[in-house]
């Protein structure tokens, strides 16, 4: 479960590293390792590994990515909403959370090779909203949790004003 | 009666305000202080008095235990750091709280009773962490960063839901 998690957190991964303009070479690439190669406290079977040349970052991906996207796959499948609004809040918090992730993963890979603003004001604020937003486990709970809610608060039906002034109107009728 | 636009509305505003609200106070709370600064200062004796309050549970069961500044050392040892002390889920259910329309009084009263609740439940965790480190340690990590916040976020969201309710229907009886 971990290694095919891995191999698709690998290609989300790549993709994002391609839209950087990193100045290294070679660039960048995710890449699941072999059975053992890094440790169960570096994330063992759910980790994959950031590599340029002879550096190589591993990356815990159960907390940062697998976590999140459960649980809120898990909420918005079992919450009792007609098909039609259980697929737009799949979508908009997927996509929320997806978002998330690319910039959990793009503020540290800009860091650790020097590309895009790091060193910049929106750099900073890139870094702080990194520690505040997705370095504390705590928010790899919350953020699934406060998309679903968010998702199903924007998505509540329109429905026509039921006022007291209308309904009376209607008994008379 | 409430439409559903009103609702959406209300639910919209409740977010924003959450939104806003969280992401201040977690700023605040998270935000790199100066090295040898007087905040690290101040927070690195605020974490020095979690340990000592961690520690004083944990010597019930074992005598053992001292606590030297953030460190719980007996026979296994502990360091509270950044995020050990719950600051997190206890910032972002004071956010909720305050975002939820209701009176500053009972406002307050919610903050002051589930910070408490959620300081000691924390305050339990790490003295459980100390003893899973001690027999299970193959199982530390995945208790420390998976069981227990999930476990804590959920205590979060139970308790401002207790809270909402016991918020409105105290203000339904007293309209």
């Amino acid at each position: 479960m971990g290694r095919a998690f891995g191999a698709l957190f690998s290609a989300y991964g790549n993709l994002l590293v391609a839209t950087r303009d990193l100045a290294v070479d070679p660039p960048p690439r995710f890449c699941v390792p072999p059975p053992g190669e890094v440790s169960a406290a570096d994330g063992g079977q759910w980790a994959v590994v950031l590599r340029s040349g002879a550096r190589a970052f591993p990356l815990d991906t159960r907390i940062i990515a697998y976590t999140p996207l459960a649980i809120f796959l898990a909420l918005a499948l079992s919450t009792p909403v007609p098909l039609r609004r259980k697929g737009i809040v799949l979508a908009g918090g997927g996509a929320f959370l997806l978002a998330r992730l690319a910039f959990a993963v793009l503020v540290p890979v800009d860091r650790a090779f020097g590309a895009g603003a790091s060193g910049s004001m929106l750099g900073t604020l890139a870094e702080i909203t990194w520690t505040v937003f997705v370095s504390p486990p705590v928010m790899s709970y919350a953020t699934p949790l406060a998309a679903w809610w968010l998702a199903l608060a924007l998505t509540t039906p329109h429905a026509r004003a039921t006022t007291p002034r209308r309904r009376a109107a209607s008994r008379k009728r | 009666m409430e439409s559903q636009v009103d609702v959406r509305r209300a639910r919209l505003r409740f977010a924003a305000i959450f939104a806003v609200v969280g992401g201040a106070l977690l700023t605040i709370y998270s935000f790199p202080y100066a090295e040898h600064g007087v905040r690290e200062d101040w927070f690195s004796r605020y974490l020095a008095m979690y340990a000592q309050l961690a520690g004083s549970v944990l010597r019930i069961f074992d005598p053992a235990v001292r606590v030297v500044g953030h460190d719980i050392v007996g026979r296994t040892s502990l360091t509270v750091a950044k995020n050990c002390d719950a600051m997190d889920v206890c910032l972002l259910f004071a956010s909720a709280i305050v975002a939820f329309p209701a009176r500053w009084s009972r406002r307050l009263a919610g903050i002051a009773v589930g910070m408490s609740i959620l300081t000691t439940i924390n305050v339990l965790r790490i003295a459980s962490l100390y003893y899973v480190d001690l027999r299970w340690p193959a199982a530390f990590d995945v208790i420390h960063a998976e069981v227990w916040p999930f476990a804590l976020i959920a205590l979060a969201v139970a308790a401002f839901l207790w809270w909402s309710r016991w918020a409105q229907a105290t203000s339904n009886a007293s309209a």
